[in-house]
């Protein structure tokens, strides 16, 4: 199965999940969904994803200045973006149980 | 700007997405070269190599930026409105039986609530604007054409949201608005429409007034023993009320008649007009009115001393006075 489209659909939510723990720079989010185990998640979608869910007010950002390379944009959730994660946790866990039971072999 | 491989590639991304709005894009692409620069610092590779050919990463970039609008937690009048459309659905859908045929027939019934909506909405639109009471059929071209609109545009609505078109906010609340109005106009429609076709003869108040429908189309009352009338007599019901008819405009105080206790008959009324005289004017015992019109209650000498006051619960309610008044229709 193609987990590439199954990917654009939770993306969002992902994103959020990860900066929920810490906040983060783009980089730093592409590698950490990527060790979590979603080893095809692009990394302009990543980037495109933070660029709009900062447009849309989910997200907070600030530059933190680095010794070794460039300035680094950190993003971190406020509190619509905690609000947005928390329905989307909830939608997901919804979801995926609907398609646990769907698809359990009988 | 010295050329790196870094800045190239990010010019070549903004190149394939030169169509994008310029604050759009000035948005997106903001921190695009810290960006890159980051994944070439941390790999050998080349950034074609790592993330592709730029037009690709500036497709996957458009795809992600511009997808489902993130939820707003802001609670807007437009989430209210969401939100209980969505929780109207599911209370219908949780109590409609899985059954496949109930939900096939509830399918096929759905362009009948159509038309009904656009009906019941015409009905109520032009019972507005005509201002009166309506039959249920459309008797006129202007009514006619109304119910021709709502019922077009209701189709049109209903057709629109089961063929799948993506959901706008605006005509999804027109939609809802529309079921509404229709609903209230179902109940107004059963509780005032005539079936019979057309405005109601009496007044809506008359018909609401208990005496009035304990009357029904009784007007006045000849009590006859003997064959002979009787007069002066006061009725009272089972539970010792005075039975009063009620006043009714077509049919006055005959003029000069000396005023009577509401339920002592017959009462001196009359016929405003003749116009119907022919047909029942043999057996007929109420008298037409006199064509000219006296001033004011004459004494009449004929007439027997008034008893005042027949009986002391009769209250002397509002009764059309002797003087004739000028009303202009007639009986039909």
């Amino acid at each position: 199965m193609d987990t590439t489209q199954l990917l654009k659909g939770v993306l969002d939510v992902a994103v959020l999940a990860v900066l929920d723990q810490e906040d983060s720079y783009g980089y730093d989010v592409v590698r950490r969904l990527r060790e979590a185990g979603l080893d095809d998640v692009g990394d302009a979608s990543v980037y495109g994803t933070l660029r709009r869910l900062f447009k849309a007010g989910a997200l907070t950002s600030y530059v933190v200045p680095s010794d070794e390379g460039p300035h680094r944009k950190y993003y971190g959730l406020n509190n619509a973006g905690r609000a947005t994660l928390a329905t989307s946790r909830k939608d997901w866990s919804t979801f995926a149980r609907t398609m646990d039971t769907l698809l359990e072999p009988r | 700007m010295i050329a790196t491989p870094v800045t190239e590639y990010a010019a070549a991304v903004r190149a394939a997405l030169a169509d994008v709005p310029a604050a759009d894009r000035a948005e997106l692409l903001e921190d695009l070269e810290e960006h890159l620069a980051e994944i070439d610092a941390e790999s050998g590779e080349s950034l074609e190599a790592r993330l592709g050919p730029p037009e690709r990463y500036a497709a996957e970039l458009r795809a992600a930026y511009t997808d489902v609008a993130v939820e707003k937690p802001r609670v807007t009048a437009w989430a209210l409105f969401d939100r209980t459309e969505a929780g109207i659905a599911e209370f219908f859908e949780q109590r409609v039986p899985e059954h496949p045929g109930v939900r096939a027939a509830l399918r096929d019934a759905r362009p009948m609530w159509w038309l009904l909506r656009g009906y019941l909405t015409a009905y109520v639109f032009w019972a507005i604007i005509a201002g009166e009471d309506r039959g249920p059929l459309p008797d006129d071209p202007g009514e006619f054409l109304c119910v021709l609109l709502f019922a077009g545009a209701s189709v049109w609505l209903g057709q629109r949201a089961r063929s799948g078109s993506p959901r706008r906010r605006p005509i999804a609340l027109v939609t809802a608005l529309f079921s509404a109005f229709a609903i209230w106009a179902g109940l107004v429609f059963l509780s005032t429409v005539d079936l019979a076709g057309g405005a109601s003869y009496y007044p809506q108040s008359y018909a609401e007034d208990p005496v009035e429908s304990r009357f029904g189309g009784t007007i006045n009352i000849y009590p006859f023993k003997d064959g002979k009338p009787l007069t002066d007599v006061q009725l009272y019901d089972q539970d010792g009320n005075p039975v009063n008819s009620p006043p009714l405009e077509e049919y006055p105080m005959i003029p000069g008649s000396r005023p009577v206790a509401a339920n002592v008959y017959p009462k001196p009324l009359c016929y405003q007009t003749d116009e119907d005289a022919p047909m029942d004017a043999v057996l007929r015992l109420m008298p037409v009115c006199p064509q000219t019109p006296e001033v004011g209650p004459v004494p009449d000498a004929t007439a027997p001393p008034a008893e005042q006051s027949p009986s002391p619960t009769t209250k002397p309610t509002a009764k059309p006075t002797a003087s004739p008044t000028p009303s202009p229709t007639g009986r039909s």
